[in-house]
C-alpha cells in the first residue's frame, strides 16, 4: 500500500471515529469551518432542527442559530460555555438553549468550531401566572356518545375565536371542565384563565371582585386597591359561572362592560380598557328568568352568541359505562384498591337512575363504591339507597334497548286540555331544561317563544284558579 | 466474443455491445415500434454493422424488457387461463379475487376445486376421483389451445407431489405442448398468494412465447446464433426456456439492470442507488452486486402476490422539479432505511437528474459518486448480468433430516435451477443462505431461501 | 361503527386489532377478505352494546384457534364458524342469540364478525382478553368464574371435536393437542354464557375502541409519529390508559425459537436519536411480555407492548421480525379488567416465569425523568 493509499485509509477511520463520537453525544452538536458554513452534524442536530445533515449541511451558521456574537466568537477563536440562543428550525420556530463553542486551530489559524447545546432551562413562571393555569383541555371530557362528540367539535371549533360563549348545562356537567378546555385550545391558551361563581360570592362583594376597586373605595379597602377578575384576566379569559344569579344591576355594568370593553373599578373614576374572552354559564333556564324579568334580555344576547349545552348524563347514557370505570380506576390507584365489576342488576340500576347531579354525581358514587369493604362485585344493595328506588326514567338512552313499547290511550278532551296534555307529554320526554323545551317546542312544531307563553298562561290560569 | 444487450422501454429501444474484456464498443437507440421485435431487428443490424461485426460473433443476447407488466396492466394479450385448485375446503376466497372485471375477462378465469394438497406434516391428502372430476371439468369448460393452465395445490412449496400429478394429467387430456404453471415452482408459504401468482403467470404465458418465438426466429434470420436471455426480478438473467415457464420474474427487472449498469459504470458493487429521473427518484441497495428481494406484500395490478421482486423505494420528486431542503431530506431518509449500522456505503447517483442533486448532497461519511448519465445504463447492465438459480421453499424437519441437511438440499436445489436458467455447471457458486423458522407450527419447519450464480460460458470474465 | 358493522369497517376493525395484538395474534389477509365478502353476501351485521341486551340471552364466544401460517395455506371458508356454533348449540342444549369477541388482539377481531354476518346474528361489543393472549383460559371469564365447556371445534373438512371438562387449564391443554390433529388450525365456539354473565365478566367496548384505533391510524398515512399521536388520543381516551414510548432505534440481537408449537424468543434495540446509548430487551412467548433494561422492569405483561415499524408505523409481530429493522417500542397500560388479581393468576409474570409480580407501566415510569407529568396534549 502507498503513502496515498495509507493516508486515504487513515482518514476514513477518522470520519468512523468522528461519526461514532458525534452519535454518542447527548446534545446536537455541530461542527463549522471558519466561515461559518456547517460541515458535520449529529442526529440530536438534525432533530433539533427538524432537517436531515444533508440540508444541515448546505447552510450557514446564521440561518440556523439566532445569536449575533456567534460569528464573532468563531473569527476570534474565542470558547465559551454558556451562551444563551435560539436555534431556528425549519418551521420557523425559535427554541432556546445554552451554547458551548470550542474552537479549532490548524497552524495557528482558526478553522472552525465545535459547537455543543445544551437546552435553556424554560424561565420560570411568574407567580401570579401559574396560578391561572389551566387544568383540564379537550381531552380530558370522556365520552364517545354522538351528543358529547358533536358538541365538543362544535367547541373545538369556536374556541380559536374570540367570541363570548354561553355554556348551558345542569349542574355537575363540566361546564367549568368545557371552558377551561376552551381557553386551552384558544389562541389565548399562553394567558390567564380566571373563574367566578357569581352564586358563591355575596352580592356586595361581587362587584368589587368583578371589576376591582379603588383604593378608598370602601372600609377595608386594599392601599393601592385591586384588580378585579376582569383585569387579572388580561390576554386570556374570564369564566362567568351561575351568570343566572346575578343581580339585576350588575348585569347593567357587566353589559355596558362587554359593550364597551372597558371596566370601571368600584371607588374609580377612569375606564380601563380590557382584554379578556368571556364564557358564561348557567344552569339556570334564563329564557324563563327574561319572562320574568328577572335576567336582561340585552344582557342575553350579549352572552349568547356562542350557545354551547352541556348535556345532563342521562342525555349520554352510551357513555355511562366507560365513565363510571373512568372513575373506578382513578379511584382505585388513589386507595390503592382493586377495581371493582358491577352485578348486571348493579348495572341496570346505574342505567335507570336519572343522575340529577350527571357527571359529579357519578364521581361521587364511583368514590362511595371504592371505599367500600364489599369485594370484587357491587351488586345492588351495595348501591346508595336513593339510586335504588329510581324514579320515572328520565330521555331514551343512545343505544337500541330491547324492550316493549307501550300503546298510548285515547281519551276524549277539549281542546285546550289536549293542548295541555301534549304540552306537558312533551316536557315530561325531553325534560324541563332550556334545551328540553327547546327540543319540545321542535317536537310539537310551535316556536319555543309561543311555548313559554303556552307555560305561562298555564301556570297563570293554575295561580288563578287556587 | 460479444454480447449483445438490449433494453426495451415504452419509449425506446437501446442496444449495446460489449467486449469479452466488459468494454462497451457500440451503442445505438431506436424508437419501439408497436410490434417490439421489428424495433429489435432494426437495432441490432444496425450495431452490427457499426461496429463492423459479423453476426456469428455473438455469442449471447440479453434482452431487459417491461413488456409483461404493461401486457398485464393493460390487459393485452393475455392468455387464458385455467386454474386447479387442490385442497380440502370448498367455497372460500377464489383465485384473483381483487382483480378488476376486465383482467378476471381478459384471462376468462375459470377454475375447479379437487381434492387433494398436502397437511403441514407432508401427510397427502387423498385425491379421490380427482382425475375424473378434472376431466369433467374440462369438458365443461371451452379450452382453447391458446389457454394456459395455473395448479396451486396446499402446502405444495413443502410437497409438489400433487401438482406434478395434475400437471401430467394435463398433458394427457389436453396435449403435451400446453402451458402450464405449477405453483410451488413460483411462490412460497401464504395460498392465494401463491396461487394468483401462478395464474398471472399462466396469463403470460402466450404473450411470452409469442415473444420468444419471434426473437428465435429474429436473429436466426439475422444469422445470430447466440443464446437467447432474458433478465428476471432479482436482477439475474434466465436462459430462454426458463424465462418460457417463468415469464412473471421478468416484470421489475429492468429497475435491476439500472442498477447494474450504474455500478458498473462507477465501479461499485456495493453502495446505496439514487436513479433520479425527470418524474421520480427510485432507491434501493445494491450488495454484491444483487438487489435486496423482498416477497410479502406485493400487489401487482391490485393482486396480492408471492414475488420476489427488488425493494425500491420509490418518491413521487423528480428532477424536474426544485431541489430544495424538502427534496433533500427525503432522499436522505430514503437512503438511510438502506444503510447498514456501521461503515455507511457509498451513495451512487445515476439518472438525468444526478447532476441536480449531487452538488447539494454533502455526506461526509461515505463517498457519494455520480455516474455520468446514459440513457444506456439499462441496456449495458443486461448485458453483464449473471445468471442465478433461487430457491425459496419450506423444509420439513425431523430426526433424519435436520438444519443442516435441509440446507444441503437446499443448495443442490439452487445449483439445479441455476444450470436450468442457462449457467455453466462449472460456474455455479452459492452466494447467499437464510434460514427461518415458521411461527405456530407445531413441529420443526424451517424456510430456507439459497441463491446460487453462475456464469453463461465457461471462462468468461462476465461475473 | 354505530349499530351495524359495514364492509367498509372491516380494514380498520382489522388495523386496530392488530395494536391490540401485543405482538401476536395474526396476520390473516384471507380473513379480511372472508368477512367483507360475508358482509357483503349477507348483509351488514347488527351490532350491540351487551349492556343493553336481555339478560336471558345465551352468547357464546367465537375464535380460530392455532397456526395464522396454517390459516393461510389451509384456507378457510367460514363455514366451519357456523357449525362450530351449530354444534356448541347442541351440545350444551342451548339457542345462542348472540355472538362475541374471545380475542380482540389480532385476527380474531375478524372471526366474531364473519361468524355474526354468515349467521345473521348479532355482534356483541365485547370480547374476554382485551388484547391478544395465546391460551383459552387467559379470559377474563375464566378469571371471574366462567366454564369454558362445552367447547367446540371444527376444521375446514367439517371435523369437529368436543370438550367437556371442568377444569378450563384441562380445556386448553385438550384444545390444543386436538387443534394439531385437525391440521393445525380449528375454528372454536366455547364459554356459553347468559347475558347476565357477559355484562359481568366481559371486556366491554371492545370492537368499537379496535375500530376507532384503526380510523386514525389509517388517518396518519403511514406517518410513525402521526400514528403515535393516534395511539395516545384513542388509548388515553379509554379504560386502557395513556401509551408510553419507551424507545426508538434498531434491533441489533434477535433469537427466535420455536418450542412446544410457542415462538419464544427475545430482541435487542440499540437506542437512537434522544434515545442514545440506550438499550431495551424486548421478551416473547407468541406475544411481547416484556421489556426491560438491564436488570430494570420497564414493562410487563398484561401490559400491551408494540414494536411499531418506524417505515409505516404498523405493529410488527414476532414472526415477521427482522434483525436490523428501525422500530420504535410503545407500552399501554391494560385495561384494568385485565389487571385484576384474579386474572393475573393467568396472565401476569409470574405465570411465564419472568417476574415476581406485576407492577403497571404507570407505576414503573413514574421513576423516569423523561416522563411528561399531565396532559396527553404535552407530547408522549
Amino acid at each position: 500500500m502507498n503513502e496515498k493509499e495509507r493516508l486515504q485509509e487513515e482518514r476514513k477511520l477518522l470520519l468512523q471515529e468522528v461519526e461514532a463520537l458525534l452519535s454518542m453525544i447527548a446534545a446536537p452538536v455541530l461542527v463549522i469551518d471558519q466561515n461559518g458554513a456547517i460541515l458535520h452534524v449529529n442526529t440530536l442536530a438534525e432533530q433539533a432542527w427538524r432537517r436531515s445533515q444533508i440540508t444541515l449541511t448546505n447552510k450557514q451558521i446564521a440561518e440556523l442559530i439566532d445569536q449575533e456574537d456567534i460569528l464573532t466568537y468563531l473569527k476570534q477563536g474565542k470558547p465559551t460555555k454558556n451562551l444563551p440562543v435560539q436555534i431556528k428550525d425549519s418551521t420557523g420556530g425559535h427554541h432556546p438553549y445554552r451554547c458551548r463553542l470550542h474552537p479549532l486551530f490548524v497552524n495557528q489559524k482558526v478553522a472552525g468550531a465545535v459547537l455543543q447545546l445544551m437546552k435553556q432551562e424554560p424561565i420560570p413562571e411568574q407567580g401570579a401566572d401559574r396560578r391561572y393555569r389551566v387544568r383540564y383541555t379537550f381531552h380530558d371530557i370522556r365520552g364517545s356518545s354522538e351528543v358529547l362528540t358533536s358538541l365538543l367539535a362544535e367547541a373545538e371549533k369556536v374556541a380559536k375565536s374570540d367570541s363570548t360563549i354561553l355554556v348551558r348545562g345542569e349542574s355537575g356537567t363540566g361546564k367549568e371542565v368545557l371552558a377551561q378546555a376552551i381557553h386551552h385550545a384558544s389562541l389565548r391558551s399562553d394567558g390567564p384563565f380566571l373563574a367566578l361563581n357569581c352564586a358563591a360570592i355575596p352580592e356586595s362583594l361581587l362587584e368589587s371582585e368583578l371589576f376591582g376597586y379603588e383604593e378608598g373605595a370602601f372600609t377595608g379597602a386594599k392601599k393601592g386597591g385591586k384588580m378585579g377578575r376582569f383585569e387579572l384576566a388580561r390576554g386570556g379569559t374570564l369564566f362567568l359561572d351561575e351568570v343566572g344569579d346575578m343581580p339585576l344591576h350588575l348585569q347593567a355594568k357587566l353589559l355596558r362592560v362587554l359593550q364597551e370593553r372597558r371596566i370601571e373599578r368600584v371607588g374609580g373614576s377612569g375606564s380601563i380598557p380590557i382584554d379578556v374572552r368571556v364564557i358564561a354559564a348557567t344552569h339556570k333556564d334564563l329564557e324563563a328568568m327574561i319572562a320574568r324579568q328577572k335576567f336582561r334580555e340585552d344582557l342575553y344576547y350579549r352572552l349568547n352568541v356562542i350557545p354551547l349545552v352541556m348535556p345532563p348524563l342521562r342525555e349520554r347514557k352510551a357513555d355511562l359505562y366507560d365513565l363510571i370505570h373512568y372513575f373506578m380506576k382513578k379511584f382505585s390507584v388513589r386507595l390503592d384498591k382493586e377495581i371493582k365489576r358491577f352485578s348486571s342488576q348493579a348495572l341496570q340500576c346505574l342505567y335507570d337512575y336519572h343522575w340529577p347531579g350527571n357527571v359529579r354525581e357519578l364521581e361521587n358514587v364511583a368514590e362511595y363504591i371504592m371505599n367500600l369493604e364489599i369485594g370484587e362485585l357491587v351488586t345492588v344493595t351495595s348501591l346508595p339507597a336513593y339510586m335504588r328506588n329510581a324514579p320515572a326514567r328520565g330521555a331514551e338512552p343512545d343505544f337500541p334497548v330491547i324492550k316493549r313499547t307501550e300503546v298510548p290511550e285515547t281519551t276524549y278532551l277539549n281542546f285546550d286540555e289536549a293542548e295541555k296534555k301534549l304540552l306537558f307529554e312533551a316536557l315530561k320526554r325531553f325534560g324541563m331544561s332550556t334545551e328540553g323545551k327547546r327540543k319540545a317546542a321542535e317536537a310539537l312544531g310551535i316556536s319555543v317563544s309561543t311555548l313559554y307563553r303556552k307555560l305561562q298562561r298555564i301556570r297563570r290560569e293554575n295561580k288563578l284558579s287556587r | 466474443m460479444y454480447r449483445l444487450g438490449i433494453d426495451v422501454d415504452g419509449v425506446n429501444t437501446y442496444c449495446v455491445v460489449v467486449s469479452q474484456n466488459l468494454q462497451v464498443i457500440c451503442k445505438a437507440q431506436l424508437p419501439t415500434t408497436d410490434d417490439v421485435l421489428t424495433g429489435i431487428e432494426q437495432i441490432v443490424r444496425h450495431v452490427l454493422q457499426h461496429a463492423g461485426l459479423h453476426p456469428s460473433q455473438i455469442k449471447a443476447v440479453i434482452i431487459g424488457t417491461s413488456q409483461g407488466y404493461k401486457a398485464l396492466l393493460d390487459h393485452q394479450n393475455l392468455a387464458g387461463v385455467i386454474t386447479i385448485r387442490l385442497g380440502t375446503s370448498k367455497g372460500s376466497i377464489p383465485p384473483l379475487y381483487e382483480a378488476d372485471q376486465s383482467l378476471q375477462q381478459a384471462i376468462r378465469l375459470r377454475y375447479v376445486e379437487l381434492p387433494g394438497g398436502h397437511m403441514v406434516d407432508g401427510t397427502p391428502y387423498p385425491m379421490e376421483n380427482s382425475r375424473s372430476l378434472l376431466e369433467q371439468f374440462l369438458r365443461g369448460v371451452s379450452v382453447n389451445p391458446d389457454d394456459a393452465f395455473a395448479i396451486a395445490s396446499t402446502f405444495s412449496p413443502m410437497n409438489g407431489d400433487h401438482e406434478r400429478q395434475v400437471a401430467a394429467w394435463i398433458k394427457q387430456l389436453c396435449g403435451t405442448h400446453v402451458s402450464l404453471t405449477m405453483s410451488h415452482e413460483i411462490g412460497n408459504i401464504g395460498f392465494l398468494e401463491r396461487e394468483n401468482t401462478a395464474v398471472l403467470n399462466a396469463a403470460l404465458a402466450r404473450s411470452m412465447r409469442q415473444t420468444l418465438c419471434g426473437l428465435t426466429e429474429l436473429f436466426q434470420c439475422l444469422g445470430v446464433s447466440a443464446g437467447i436471455f432474458l433478465t428476471q426480478n432479482n436482477g439475474s438473467v434466465m436462459s430462454h426456456t426458463y424465462a418460457l415457464r417463468y415469464p412473471i420474474r421478468t416484470l421489475c427487472s429492468r429497475a435491476c439492470n439500472s442498477f447494474r449498469g450504474a455500478a458498473f459504470l462507477a465501479g461499485r458493487n456495493d453502495c446505496v442507488m439514487v436513479n433520479v429521473e425527470e418524474n421520480l427518484t427510485h432507491i434501493g441497495i445494491w450488495k454484491k452486486g444483487f438487489p435486496k428481494l423482498i416477497g410479502v406484500g406485493r400487489k401487482i395490478a391490485g393482486i396480492p402476490v408471492n414475488l420476489q421482486m427488488p425493494e425500491i423505494s420509490t418518491l413521487d420528486w423528480g428532477a424536474k422539479r426544485e431541489v430544495d431542503d424538502d427534496a433533500l431530506d427525503r432522499i436522505y431518509q430514503a437512503i438511510q432505511r438502506y444503510q447498514p449500522r456501521f461503515e455507511p456505503l457509498p451513495i451512487l447517483f445515476t439518472g438525468e437528474g444526478s447532476e441536480k442533486v449531487v452538488p447539494l448532497f454533502k455526506y461526509p461519511w461515505a463517498d457519494v459518486v455520480q455516474t455520468d448519465h446514459t440513457a444506456y445504463v439499462s441496456a449495458i447492465g443486461a448485458c453483464i448480468a449473471p445468471i442465478s438459480g433461487h430457491v425459496d421453499r419450506m423444509y420439513w424437519l425431523n430426526e433424519n433430516n435436520g438444519r443442516d441437511e435441509a440446507i444441503a438440499l437446499a443448495k443442490e436445489e439452487a445449483v439445479k435451477e441455476a444450470v436450468l436458467a442457462g449457467a455453466n455447471p462449472e460456474t455455479v457458486n452459492i452466494q447467499a443462505i437464510e434460514a427461518a423458522p415458521l411461527s405456530y407450527i407445531p413441529c420443526q419447519a424451517l424456510r430456507i431461501q439459497v441463491r446460487a450464480t453462475g456464469l453463461i460460458e465457461p471462462n468468461g470474465p462476465f461475473r | 361503527m354505530n349499530s351495524v358493522i359495514q364492509e367498509r369497517d372491516i380494514p380498520s376493525l382489522a388495523c386496530g386489532a392488530r395494536y391490540l395484538g401485543s405482538g401476536g395474534g395474526g396476520n390473516s389477509y384471507l380473513l379480511q377478505l372472508l368477512t367483507m365478502r360475508a358482509i357483503r353476501d349477507c348483509g351488514p351485521v347488527p351490532f350491540v352494546s351487551a349492556l343493553a341486551m336481555d339478560e336471558g340471552t345465551w352468547s357464546a364466544p367465537v375464535a380460530i384457534m392455532g397456526s395464522p401460517s396454517i390459516l393461510n395455506e389451509k384456507i378457510l371458508t367460514g363455514v366451519e364458524l357456523l357449525q362450530a356454533v351449530q354444534i356448541l348449540e347442541e351440545q350444551a342444549g342451548i339457542r345462542i342469540d348472540a355472538l362475541m369477541g374471545l380475542e380482540i388482539g389480532g385476527l380474531n377481531a375478524l372471526t366474531p364478525v364473519l361468524a355474526a354476518a354468515l349467521s345473521g346474528r348479532p355482534l356483541l361489543d365485547s370480547d374476554g382478553m382485551g388484547r391478544a393472549f395465546t391460551e383459552l383460559q387467559m379470559t377474563t371469564f375464566h378469571a371471574f368464574g366462567v366454564s369454558a365447556s362445552p367447547l367446540v371445534m371444527v376444521n375446514e373438512q367439517g371435523r369437529w371435536e368436543h370438550i367437556a371438562t371442568p377444569s378450563n387449564w384441562d380445556v386448553e391443554w385438550i384444545a390444543r393437542r386436538k387443534v394439531i390433529d385437525l391440521g393445525g388450525w380449528a375454528t372454536i365456539a366455547s364459554y356459553p354464557m347468559k347475558l347476565q354473565q357477559v355484562k359481568e365478566v366481559g371486556i366491554h367496548q371492545s370492537f368499537s375502541l379496535a375500530k376507532r384505533l384503526g380510523d386514525s391510524v389509517i388517518a396518519a398515512k403511514e406517518d410513525i409519529h402521526q400514528v403515535m399521536k393516534a395511539l395516545v388520543q384513542i388509548f388515553s381516551h379509554s379504560l386502557y390508559g395513556r401509551p408510553a414510548k419507551l424507545i426508538e432505534g434498531k434491533v441489533v440481537e434477535l433469537e427466535r425459537r420455536i418450542t412446544g408449537g410457542m415462538m419464544n424468543g427475545m430482541l435487542v434495540i440499540e437506542g437512537e436519536g434522544e434515545h442514545i446509548g440506550e438499550q431495551l430487551e424486548v421478551v416473547f412467548q407468541n406475544e411481547f411480555l416484556l421489556a426491560k433494561q438491564g436488570d430494570r422492569l420497564i414493562a410487563t405483561v398484561p401490559d400491551l407492548l408494540c414494536v411499531l415499524d418506524v417505515d409505516n408505523g404498523f405493529p410488527i409481530v414476532v414472526e415477521e421480525m427482522e434483525n436490523h429493522k428501525k422500530v420504535w417500542v410503545v407500552a399501554i397500560p391494560a385495561h384494568p379488567l385485565i389487571r385484576h388479581s384474579k386474572m393475573l393468576q393467568t396472565v401476569g409474570p409470574k405465570r411465564y416465569g419472568l417476574a415476581k409480580e406485576f407492577i403497571p407501566l404507570e407505576q414503573l415510569r413514574q421513576s423516569d425523568d423523561r416522563e411528561a407529568e399531565g396532559h396527553v396534549s404535552a407530547g408522549y
